[in-house]
């Protein structure tokens, strides 16, 4: 890779490019999912190529190929080049990129367990052992059990002469039992909706969700759920658990804050943000119990790396503190327009797609509260937990959620279960009406493998550490 | 781009060699490119070129499934998928690889559109942002050409191929705190007007600029197109997929034969369709056939794969995705019929309502019932009196689907191609009677 990715880099600097980078990126991921006692899938997936990014004349071109021969390389260099001309006729202000020092260096991420390694019937016998626990619950009509594991191999050149290796591993998996009754349907989620959760580690993680010991009680909140009365609407002060909260953190935080969305960049698909490069140091965002990092260095974080796809070093960085935003996440490209340098968030989701800002891990910081003990101080309220459904608007204000249980809390106590839990608000008006954060030993790193922007679309890996919170006067259950 | 008959021997040496009962090679090889513009500037512009094998196999009923982007790793990608299936337990919904049936032809490939260089695709950018300046506005969007063939062999004797070309052009214009936007799909490069697009955007942008507050609630609606696309999207996401119904995940599940939507409402697909972008086969090479969904309100018919086909007891329809895919078959090709109006007519029909652009960012709140959450974007307008009022700030609705396509009162003659599932899907404007926004933001 070493090799092909300093030829790259020549043909570039022949080529007269103003910069010029090269990423040789192999991945491969296998997904293994169970269904009602049965293997419903078992796939592998490996895919390797190279793209190569220059700028020419204050404008972006970008090509790429799966082919990693030597012709194939000058044809793509020389497309680059050819696309980043055409770029140059309609332009109205010249690109720039901000200084970075070239590392030269390498990063693996923490892995004990090769996951790779442990032999698929190990983790087919894990999965069905859990998915007989959730149908052993009559009222579980279907029983799922997810598994999935990433390795990407990259090598990162460009012409001011940075040369980074990274391998990174991520891990995930999780459970759902589903409960269909008289046209109703419910589903429980361990430990997190929509395949589980997942870090940036080895099978190891996966080992300690201890998805068989989860099951009984998942397939059990199932049963409760499809028999459960609709969730009353109106002003209720609300719990969120770190699952739901930390989607709360990605739509309502983690998109508003990348610089490309608040210059208008991504204004053509995803949209754009209410906030404006002047807010710094002056938006309150939330409450003072509110302070939130973007931290790529966090161990385990799905958004943990050593090095951007820019050959920017990981970087742990303020954006809310004590309630009052204090910086983007940024690039290269468009780090200038705030006077900074980059933050270091430009990733891309494969060798075949141009980095663009993404979250790392945008992690609301632990608050003081025991879970508890804040159950026990909120004297009528609701506890959701786990996401079923999001939607924001395209400027990140109007947000609705919906969870996939509550409880609710009477006089310090959680009670009786109900369904289609939903709330929405107006994003600081929301953060500021958060009035607790629990501590660091309910805190954990969610993952999210599904952060989709760009065109063509792009799906990132992000994390969120976010440990449960309470909010006062949300609206809850806008369908009454 | 290798040949027709290349794939074909690559692909028959494959399942050759191959010590599986059942062998299948999904092909797929193909040039993406990508003009992507934002503040009247190309500021992202990519080309592409990838390929994949992706190779299922079976002992008895035990299946595995790999995958490579490279055709030299092709062998290897055959060995993984071995590997899983011999350790792999038995999967009781595989019934086996399709038969070979006969694959109606269809033209979908544009010399034109498959040779378009970077310098064509942004001399037409540079068209749009033009216009942008024309009226002071900031254009933003995309242009895409790509070029694809795709082919499926297996060890039944099933073997197909075909070529296909597509363009897709977005438009967002925005001016002060107003946007518009167009959207314009198909596989024929010299098809698109890209000026046109633009200033349709445009002209958009300019009248909703000033957008004024108003209260959330229950209107009637004109929806123009892209509206219609997304709410039949969500329909058609948790509704029509044959694997949802068998395990009665659906709204249609022991719906069928009854009412679901009101009268005017018939949804469809059809994969040879020209007035789409047509593909003759499935993932499993299963030849497409045209499947009513809904037909004039009533739940009439439902899509499936192999496997889903045969637990229903029924043949596949060929809507399967790539190696029979556990999320199940889905509906690409999906057409909503239109009616004899227009919107100029709805809007002179509706005493109070809004006129709405296009939804964003919607998502499924109950998805038996297909509630449906998202907010309005690109243009919001109060109709009073049968005339349009002026522009109003973004709404979100929370709506049932189908409670809001049996309120449909009318639908234009003219039909748009939209974003669909994975797709096209040619939708005709819908005034609907009753419609509920939950809640509002700040623009």
């Amino acid at each position: 890779m070493r090799e092909f990715c300093e030829k790259a880099v020549n043909l570039m600097r022949m080529r007269r490019a103003s910069y010029g980078d090269v990423r040789m990126v192999r991945r491969r991921q296998q997904h293994i999912e169970t269904k009602n006692g049965a293997v419903e899938s078992v796939t592998y997936r490996e895919d390797a190529g190279f793209g190569v990014r220059v700028l020419v004349d204050g404008a972006w071109g970008f090509a790429a190929s799966n082919r990693a021969t030597a012709d194939e390389l000058s044809r793509v260099v020389a497309s680059a080049i050819e696309v980043a001309r055409s770029s140059g006729t309609v332009l109205d202000r010249r690109i720039e990129l901000t200084p970075v020092r070239p590392a030269v260096d390498s990063y693996t991420s923490d892995c004990a367990k090769d996951p790779f390694e442990v032999p698929l019937g190990d983790k087919l016998n894990m999965l069905l052992r859990a998915d007989k626990t959730l149908r052993a619950e009559k009222a579980v009509t279907i029983a799922q059990c997810f598994l999935s594991a990433f390795e990407t191999e990259k090598t990162f050149a460009s012409t001011e002469g940075a040369l980074v290796v990274q391998k990174i591993t991520e891990t995930g998996g999780g459970l759902a039992a589903t409960a269909i009754k008289d046209g109703e349907l419910q589903v429980r989620s361990y430990p997190n909706s929509f395949r589980g959760n997942f870090a940036t580690l080895g099978y190891e993680y996966v080992e300690a969700m201890d998805l068989p010991g989860s099951a009984a009680r998942v397939a059990e909140e199932a049963a409760r759920l499809i028999v459960a009365p609709q969730c009353p609407s109106g002003r209720r002060t609300i719990l969120l658990d770190g699952g739901q909260l930390a989607l709360q953190v990605h739509e309502s935080i983690g998109h508003p804050i990348e610089l490309d969305r608040v210059l208008g960049l991504e204004a053509g698909f995803a949209g754009t943000s209410f906030l404006k490069p002047g807010d710094i140091g002056k938006l309150r965002y939330g409450s003072d119990r509110v302070n939130v990092v973007a931290d790529a260095t966090e161990r385990g974080g799905l958004g943990t790396f050593g090095y951007d796809d820019e050959g920017v070093p990981a970087q742990r960085t303020d954006i809310i503190r004590d309630g009052v935003f204090r910086g983007f996440l940024t690039s290269r490209e468009t780090a200038g327009a705030v006077g900074q340098r980059s933050s270091g968030a430009m990733r891309a989701s494969g060798w075949d797609a141009i980095p663009l800002i993404r979250m790392t891990n945008i992690n609301l910081l632990p608050g003081e509260r025991d879970f508890d003990e804040l159950v026990a101080d909120t004297a009528d309220g609701l506890y959701l937990a786990t996401n079923r459904s999001w939607s924001i608007d395209d400027k990140r204000l109007n947000f609705q959620f919906g969870c996939e249980i509550a409880w609710e809390i009477k006089n310090g106590k959680l009670g009786r279960v109900y369904k289609n839990p939903t709330y929405t608000g107006i994003t600081c008006e929301f953060w500021g009406s958060c009035d607790a954060v629990t501590g660091q030993k309910h805190w954990t790193m969610w993952g999210t493998p599904n952060c989709g922007k760009g065109e063509p679309s792009q799906t990132a890996h992000v994390g969120h550490g976010t440990a449960p919170a309470r909010f006062r006067n949300v609206e809850v259950g806008v369908m009454k | 781009m290798i040949t027709k008959e290349r794939i074909f021997e690559l692909a028959g040496g494959l399942i050759k060699s191959s010590p599986a009962d059942d062998t299948e090679v999904y092909f797929q090889e193909g040039d993406y490119h990508l003009t992507r513009f934002a503040n009247n500037t190309i500021h992202q512009n990519v080309s592409l070129t990838n390929a994949e094998v992706l190779i299922r196999v079976a002992f008895g009923k035990k299946t595995g499934v790999a995958s490579s982007n490279r055709l030299e790793d092709a062998r290897r990608a055959l060995d993984e998928a071995c590997g899983i299936a011999r350790v792999s337990e038995d999967s009781p919904t595989y019934v086996g690889l399709p038969l070979p049936q006969p694959v109606q032809e269809v033209n979908a490939f544009d010399e034109a559109t498959a040779a378009c260089d970077a310098m064509s695709r942004a001399e037409r950018v540079r068209g749009v942002v033009e216009e942008a300046k024309r009226v002071g506005a900031l254009a933003a969007g995309a242009l895409t050409t790509s070029h694809a063939q795709t082919a499926v062999v297996n060890s039944k004797g099933l073997a197909v191929h075909h070529r296909g070309t597509e363009v897709r052009l977005n438009v967002v214009m925005m001016k002060g705190g107003g946007s518009g936007t167009t959207v314009r799909l198909g596989w024929k490069l010299s098809d698109l007007d890209e000026r046109s697009a633009a200033r349709h955007a445009a002209g958009r942008a300019v009248k909703t600029d000033r957008p004024r507050d108003i209260e959330p609630g229950e209107y009637a609606v004109v929806l123009e197109p892209q509206a219609v696309g997304v709410l039949t999207t969500y329909l058609a996401y948790v509704g029509f997929n044959g694997k949802a119904y068998h395990e009665k995940r659906s709204f249609m599940s022991g719906k069928l034969g009854f009412r679901v939507t009101g009268p005017l409402i018939t949804i469809i697909d059809d994969g040879l369709d020209p007035a789409g972008i047509p593909t003759p086969f499935d993932g499993e090479g299963v030849p497409k056939r045209k499947v009513v969904f809904i037909e004039k309100g009533v739940a009439t018919g439902m899509c499936y794969d192999t496997a889903t086909a045969a637990a229903e007891h029924t043949q596949s329809t060929g809507h399967a995705l790539v190696s029979s895919s556990s999320f199940g078959p889905v509906p690409v090709n999906l057409f909503v019929s239109p009616g004899d109006s227009t919107l100029e007519r709805m809007i002179a029909s509706a005493a109070k309502g809004l006129l709405v652009s296009s939804f964003h960012y919607a998502n499924i709140v109950e998805r038996m019932k297909v509630i449906v959450t998202g907010m309005t974007r690109f243009g919001v307008f109060l109709i009073r009196d049968g005339q349009i009022a002026h522009p109003v700030k973004n709404l979100r609705f929370t709506q049932n689907v189908l409670e809001a396509f049996e309120s449909a009162s009318a639908l234009t003659a003219e039909r748009q191609s939209v974003d669909g599932l994975g797709g096209a899907m040619l939708v005709p404007g819908m005034k609907c009677e009753s419609f509920h926004f939950t809640g509002k933001t700040e623009f």
